[in-house]
């Protein structure tokens, strides 16, 4: 059975979608394994006692100040957004706090997050402080203009953090 | 080679990765296993393989009708704008983790009771994996695929015209 020779408009679309294809399937693949990479990467770092960029929590006259460096990984520009959200027994939002970072492959900025003074009185530890809060936290992990993303978030109750409701 | 033999050949490939596949790979993971996960993710897992099975039956009607069909046909055209259309549904199905509709992102609801008595007080995740990068190029790619079908049906109506 001959084959129909098809005309050139139709064997270059072909060859259009063929690209097309290979060049989207490897976008996504390198995008998302990015995303992934650099949220190990970065809780890895963050919780090892013996990493150069681990996380650290500082007291300031605004409150207290967590910063979380996150190191890009992959090979295009990842944006990680935390944030998180206190909540007295009723579910009513007392406070919330926001902070996003974008960095490129190679490079290590510090995502921070400050909890403010009028949640955490002065002299009194985090978790006795935030132990009467509902906390709402979500995190992002995002890139190519937010067209592939990780994305996480849940509630954390008062008795997960020792204590009864405010 | 005689063209309903053809057609039955190319039915095969679809009927075997996702309909026979699946029921196999799901038999050989223990069903507390499967009850778990399910049950873990919010996420029918069996109800999924019997969707998957669902679309394998119509991709492999699909096959067999435009490989059957002669080129100047309308069916071929017709047969293979259903196949790839289908196709993209079930990319968008799989990657919506059984839900089609929300274009390449799958909304996981992870019941942390499920993981063990220590994240008590730790209200449900949620988790969302966007792929809406590839939802929406291999969108376009479909598109030109549809286009490219009916240019080729042009010219194959043509050339047995001549």
């Amino acid at each position: 059975m001959g084959g129909t020779k098809y005309s050139r408009e139709v064997r270059l679309m072909g060859y259009c979608i063929l690209a097309l294809e290979a060049l989207t399937l490897f976008t996504w693949g390198a995008a998302f394994y990015g995303n992934a990479a650099t949220l190990a990467t970065t809780a890895l770092s963050s919780i090892n006692p013996s990493s150069a960029h681990k996380m650290s929590l500082a007291n300031t006259t605004t409150g207290v100040t967590l910063t979380v460096p996150i190191q890009g990984v992959g090979f295009f520009p990842v944006t990680v957004t935390a944030s998180a959200q206190f909540m007295n027994g009723q579910n009513q939002t007392v406070s919330q706090v926001k902070d996003s970072v974008t960095v490129s492959p190679g490079e290590i900025r510090n995502l921070t997050i400050t909890i403010p003074v009028s949640l955490v009185q002065p002299g009194t530890s985090l978790s006795s402080a935030l132990s009467g809060y509902h906390l709402g936290i979500d995190l992002q992990v995002t890139s190519l203009y937010n067209l592939v993303a990780l994305k996480g978030g849940t509630v954390i109750e008062p008795s997960a953090m020792g204590g009864g409701s405010p | 080679m005689n063209r309903t033999v053809k057609a039955v050949l190319s039915a095969l490939p679809a009927m075997v990765v996702l309909v026979v596949l699946p029921r196999v790979l799901i038999g050989y993971v223990p069903s507390s296993a499967i009850s778990k996960a399910s049950s873990l993710l919010g996420v029918s897992i069996p109800g999924m393989v019997d969707d998957v099975a669902v679309f394998g039956f119509a991709l492999a009607i699909l096959s067999a009708l435009q490989t059957w069909a002669y080129k100047w046909s309308i069916v071929k055209p017709a047969t293979s704008t259903l196949h790839i259309v289908t196709s993209y549904i079930l990319l968008l199905f799989l990657l919506g983790f059984g839900n089609a509709l929300t274009f390449g992102t799958a909304n996981l609801s992870i019941s942390p009771s499920a993981l063990g008595p220590s994240t008590s007080g730790i209200g449900s995740i949620s988790v969302s994996l966007v792929s809406t990068f590839l939802a929406l190029l291999v969108g376009v790619a479909v598109v030109m695929k549809v286009g490219q079908k009916w240019m080729k049906y042009g010219e194959d109506k043509r050339f047995h015209a001549e």
